[in-house]
């Protein structure tokens, strides 16, 4: 089992590689709105996430290991905006 | 790769994840993890941290990378990072402060929302939830506006 999530881990790094996202030049020269690239991946993985977890609800499918469906979306809070931005100010530090 | 298919890929992977083992995608919240491992504070506690799914997640990122540079035969371990060069200089500890500095931010700032990119900006906003929405507006925000002002700072880049 622990093995499946290490898997996930390493395809899921291996994209982001591939993806560039790990690439300073490019989260700066998303930032700076020079190549939209970076933004493009997100959008896309956005988009089928939202399409594949939506048949998901529907169909009420999985989890294939049994135990409960733990995606939900995240608590809202008054700090999540000034939370946000410090990560942001980070993200642009260190393009991490 | 086109970032179309990047996308589709880490797409793949939030469902994938969820459909396979009903776990919520997401990364920051596994440095919480990490620390729940050598810290005995309360806050580490917290049912989120003590998770070790979590940490083979988290292992399993660097080695994907590690495996993306190995077959694309360049595997040369550098301390140079494009345009972080032109902006914070040559100088290894001017870099070393920068990213620690910034790395904290980045931590900081994921604890305090609940959330990074992986889970707010991919996870959550493919929910519409809307503190994920709000967060990665803050995330881009100051990725912007940060951004901006350091190059505006940096003689020689444009």
């Amino acid at each position: 089992m622990n093995a499946l999530y290490l898997l996930f881990g390493i395809v899921f790094g291996l994209l982001l590689s591939r993806a560039r996202a790990t690439d300073y030049d490019t989260i700066v020269n998303m930032f700076l709105f020079r190549d939209l690239h970076l933004a493009g991946v997100m959008a896309v993985a956005i988009a089928v996430a939202a399409i594949g977890l939506a048949l998901l609800r529907r169909t009420g499918a999985g989890p294939l290991l049994g135990g409960p469906m733990e995606v939900a979306p995240k608590p809202v809070h008054r700090a999540i905006l000034p939370a946000g931005l410090v990560f942001g100010a980070g993200w642009a530090l260190t393009g991490a | 790769m086109p970032f179309w298919l990047g996308g589709l890929g880490i797409g793949l992977v939030v469902v994938l994840l969820a459909w396979v083992t009903g776990k919520a995608f997401g990364v920051s919240t596994s440095y919480g993890s990490l620390c729940s491992l050598v810290s005995g504070l309360h806050y580490f506690r917290n049912k989120q941290f003590v998770e070790s799914w979590r940490l083979w997640f988290l292992a399993g990122i660097p080695l994907g990378g590690l495996l993306s540079v190995a077959l694309a035969g360049r595997l040369e371990p550098r301390f140079e990072i494009g345009l972080f060069e032109t902006v914070f200089g040559g100088s290894p500890a001017v870099k070393a402060v920068a990213l620690i500095a910034g790395g904290f931010l980045v931590g900081y700032g994921a604890r305090w929302a609940g959330g990074c990119t992986s889970g707010h900006s991919i996870l959550g906003v493919a929910l519409g939830a809307r503190s994920s929405l709000i967060a990665t507006m803050g995330f881009m925000a100051a990725g912007v506006v940060v951004t901006n002002i350091l190059f505006s700072l940096s003689p020689g880049v444009r």
